[in-house]
């Protein structure tokens, strides 16, 4: 498509590592001297409309249900948090406008002003706050799984992903999502690279795995398996998630996002979020959620593929208990390799 | 003014001497510009009526002092004593009326002593003699005796005469430049002096406070908003160019004279080409547009002639074809670098340059058939515009452009459409691909390779930054006018220098250290010239001119020193002298050989004036 890259000037795409420490020194020079924000733009909290992103398809955390409201776990914390915001303020917003994003445009409005806080199945990362975004204390914690059509010759493992892949067909993931970062790390693991495409959300993706379309999804696993779940008319093993993950370092760890900007807004957010976690009502919220019953996404988004009413029966996990316990706004680290004894 | 020379001698004298300053006087100043009685008085005439009528009228009496002046007797007694002698006659003549006297000792012989004179001839004692010995060189000896004529004759002429050859040597020098320029050899001559600025000049922020603002996709920014795809998604390129019309909007720069550059190619290819998100982009890009001018980058594909349906849809879509859709369609602009482009105006046809037109409110025409070839869309096109895009190419070195410029606004692309982010609110903001950006820069055509972390939306804002501001940079007149005067400075001083030594040259030793300095005071020019394009970034390209025009004019100068100092004065003249010393004295090679480059040079003037024109 592209000859010579995306640089317009012609210049060769290999870059050493000095000099690309050079610019990013000089990038960074330069973002830290140039005043990016002006201080008298009115904070979130003091306007009279909010914008909230909400997804369509990020079953359970945020999706349209059958009367095409937003619904979800992201959603109720958010709603949580807005009448904090009202109460704290003492007025309620003029108009609360939700706006529809998916994993590619959620960074976009968000740092664009079109939106103002997300909800929705978001990871933390270091290289997204790098961006000039802000997240609050953790809500929610995955793996990276891949969901792959059942039968015989199905893969079991995801280390058999690339050698059962069917020819000619890639594995899709979500476009913006961090699995597509993932997907590169395995891919260096890989002696041959896995054709990869994108698709527009989590409901395109799905789509594209079950009209054989793509050989395999990989996406957070609760994701996955929230999608599965959903599935009407579905057969035992119709749809496999193989075991083991795409790589033991791609934990998520979602939280709400907004802009680093917007400390005023965080600073609610993670008030009330902390006073959900240490009063215990998180859990409820959670069990709402993930044990109980939850209402069918609208059929319009996933395209007939018939989803209904369903229970994913997922029980908090130790991770998550331990972040209620002690809510940390930090990514995911990856934990430091242990020392060579000698 | 013509001189009018008298030359009193003592026809005893020694007849070669006078005879050899006859000579150069003639060549000089002509035959008819010097009275020499054995040919200038016919037969019968009155000669002391004409003597005392010729030194009346006379610039200047040169007198021929040898040891036979005097006139003696065989009695003893000298002619000079008494006073109806011819020579007492002549110089007492022209002391009466003020005339200018310059003696000439021939020889061995000895200025004359007030004892020796006398009283009506006692003013000589107090006159310098100039020499003239067949021990040295005869042409350099009466060379300084025509130098000291003119200077007694013409006083302030004789330093018109000096700045009349500076002035010749500008031109020269600037005609040789522009000719080489012409022909290409400049270029590598100031790309050496460009990237010796570069090694010698440290990194610099522009002090304009209305300098382009440098936004660019970083490497995260890539990755983590654009999944690290090419082409880069549209429906997120239409948010953010969205997010730039509103920041532009609240900083009140919804402006014709506010352009935005667009330095990467958003051109979507294939995958892309029907989408609703392709429509989206191009509604965002109208949009911003409508509210300020947009210059993009002509898609690769096109620009390297092998442009697509989809990139030619692309450029149909939001070009000048959209005409009647809205009243600003999107311009698209080559990405390519013309070094020489803030020299002539010609080829305004880069972002930067169209932007910092756009920001001085010229009035562009973008029908014009020459833009054609900017950013040819259809096969036609691009097969017509071929050939003239391949010239273009081969004179292309863009390291000449790689200066130490480091813009002070701007900053990632995020940042810069966060709300409240003063960046839209430049009056010209370039939008590039810092992502995959590394240090070597790849010239076309060439194997060199350049190592510099500049990305193309810094040199597009160097340009815009250096002619929007400085648009005088571009005119080339004015361009030829600097040259000229940097030549006509440096070879002014030059020969003043030349000049200083000449006439001081018995005081040559005591004076070295003062020449020395000053010689290195013009080595400073082209130095200077580095200095300049340190701390104006934007006059790098004139500097360099300027430079190169300065040591071409210290070369020809240092020959009219070397005339100079080995003639005692200017030996330069216009046509008619150096023909008449031609014919006077055809069997003298440096006579044939003045003329000749006198000839040469004029033909390069003209040349020079044609390559300026042209």
């Amino acid at each position: 498509m592209f000859t010579r890259g995306f640089d317009v000037d012609g210049r060769d795409r290999a870059c050493g590592r000095a000099c690309r420490l050079a610019v990013a020194c000089a990038l960074l020079a330069l973002a830290a001297q140039t005043p990016h924000a002006a201080p008298n733009v009115v904070p979130v909290t003091e306007r009279e409309t909010i914008n909230i992103g909400y997804q369509n398809t990020s079953l359970p955390f945020s999706y349209l249900d059958a009367r095409n409201q937003h619904v979800g776990y992201s959603v109720d914390l958010c709603a949580q948090v807005i009448a904090d915001i009202e109460r704290q303020r003492g007025r309620p917003f003029r108009e609360v406008h939700p706006v529809p994003v998916s994993s590619k445009t959620r960074i976009p409005l968000l740092l664009a002003g079109k939106i103002d806080l997300e909800c929705g199945s978001t990871t933390n990362t270091t290289e997204r706050r790098h961006l000039g975004l802000a997240f609050s204390v953790t809500t929610f914690v995955s793996d990276v799984a891949v969901l792959v059509r059942g039968g015989p010759g199905a893969p079991q493992r995801v280390q058999d992903l690339q050698r059962s892949q069917e020819p000619g067909l890639p594995v899709v993931t979500t476009a913006g999502s961090t699995s597509a970062r993932h997907l590169r790390d395995l891919e260096a693991t890989l002696p041959v690279p896995l054709r990869v495409v994108h698709a527009v959300d989590h409901g395109e993706s799905f789509r594209m795995l079950a009209e054989g379309r793509a050989s395999a999804f990989v996406m957070d696993r609760v994701l996955l398996t929230a999608r599965v779940a959903a599935l009407a008319n579905r057969a035992p093993g119709d749809f496999v998630l193989l075991e083991g993950t795409v790589s033991p370092h791609a934990v998520e760890h979602y939280a709400l996002m907004m802009r680093d900007t917007d400390a005023d807004l965080k600073q609610v957010v993670d008030k009330t979020l902390k006073r959900l976690m240490q009063g215990g009502e998180i859990e409820r919220i959670y069990a709402r959620w993930f044990q109980q019953p939850i209402a069918a996404p609208a059929a319009g988004t996933d395209a007939g593929m018939g989803l209904q009413p369903l229970t994913l029966d997922l029980p908090i996990s130790d991770e998550l208990k331990r972040l209620f316990r002690t809510p940390s706004d930090a990514p995911y680290a990856t934990p430091a390799p242990p020392a060579t004894m000698r | 003014m013509k001189a009018r020379l008298f030359l009193s001698y003592r026809r005893k004298e020694n007849k070669w001497a006078v005879g050899h300053v006859r000579d150069r006087l003639y060549a000089e100043f002509g035959i008819e510009g010097v009275f020499f009685d054995n040919e200038s008085i016919d037969s019968g005439e009155s000669w002391k009526g004409r003597i005392e009528a010729e030194v009346k009228g006379c610039s200047a009496v040169v007198m021929v002092y040898g040891s036979a002046w005097a006139g003696p007797l065989d009695d003893g007694s000298r002619r000079i004593d008494n006073p109806d002698d011819v020579v007492r006659f002549e110089l007492v003549q022209a002391h009466r009326h003020g005339k200018p006297i310059l003696p000439v000792v021939i020889d061995e012989a000895l200025p004359p002593s007030p004892a020796d004179l006398p009283a009506d001839l006692q003013f000589l004692s107090a006159l310098h003699f100039g020499h003239l010995s067949a021990a040295e060189s005869l042409d350099r000896q009466t060379s300084r005796l025509i130098m000291n004529i003119r200077k007694a004759v013409f006083g302030r002429t004789m330093t018109a005469h000096y700045l009349t050859q500076a002035l010749w040597i500008a031109l020269l020098a600037t005609s040789v430049v522009w000719l080489l320029r012409v022909g290409g050899v400049v270029g590598l001559v100031e790309d050496g002096f460009a990237r010796t600025v570069q090694a010698v000049a440290p990194p610099l922020h522009a002090q304009a406070s209305e300098q382009p603002a440098v936004v660019e996709i970083n490497d995260r920014e890539y990755s983590e908003i654009f999944g690290g795809q090419t082409p880069l998604d549209p429906e997120i390129v239409a948010i953010f160019f969205d997010a730039l019309r509103e920041r532009s909007q609240e900083a009140g720069r919804c402006d014709a004279r506010a352009p935005v550059g667009i330095n990467v190619d958003l051109a979507p290819g294939e995958a892309w080409a029907d989408s609703a998100a392709l429509a989206g982009l191009a509604q965002a890009l109208r949009a911003l547009a409508a509210c300020r001018p947009v210059v993009m980058a002509c898609p690769q594909r096109i620009e390297g002639h092998t442009g697509s349906e989809s990139d030619q849809r692309w450029v149909s879509t939001l070009g000048a074809d959209a005409k009647g859709k809205q009243d600003q369609p999107v311009r698209f602009a080559s990405t390519r670098v013309d070094p020489l482009l803030l020299r002539h105006g010609a080829a305004r046809t880069e972002i930067g340059a169209v932007m910092a037109d756009l920001a001085a409110g010229a009035e562009l025409d973008w029908n014009a058939p020459a833009r054609e070839c900017v950013c040819p869309a259809t096969h036609d096109a691009i097969d017509r515009c071929t050939a003239g895009r391949a010239q273009v190419d081969a004179a292309l070195d863009r390291r000449s452009l790689i200066v130490p410029f480091t813009p002070q606004r701007g900053g990632s692309l995020a940042r810069a459409v966060l709300p409240g982010s003063t960046i839209a609110g430049s009056q010209m903001v370039v939008v590039g691909a810092g992502y995959g950006v590394q240090g070597r820069y790849s010239v076309p055509t060439s194997q060199a390779e350049f190592t510099a972390p500049v990305t193309g939306s810094m040199v597009q804002a160097f340009i815009a930054d250096a002619a929007s501001l400085r648009p005088w940079l571009q005119n080339r007149w004015l361009a030829a006018l600097a040259d000229v005067l940097v030549a006509f400075v440096t070879s002014s001083m030059l020969m003043t220098l030349w000049r200083s030594i000449a006439v001081n040259v018995s005081n040559f030793p005591m004076r070295l250290f003062n020449y020395l300095g000053v010689g290195l005071t013009f080595l400073g020019v082209p130095l200077l010239c580095v200095g300049v394009a340190t701390y104006v970034p934007a006059a790098l390209l004139p500097a360099t001119s300027a430079a190169v025009v300065a040591v071409a004019t210290c070369l020809r100068s240092a020959m009219s020193g070397y005339e100079v100092l080995l003639n005692g004065g200017v030996g330069w003249k216009f046509f008619q002298g150096a023909w008449a010393a031609m014919v006077t004295e055809p069997h003298r090679w440096s006579a044939r050989t003045r003329f000749a480059v006198l000839c040469v040079e004029t033909l390069v003037i003209a040349a020079g004036l044609v390559a300026v024109l042209a």
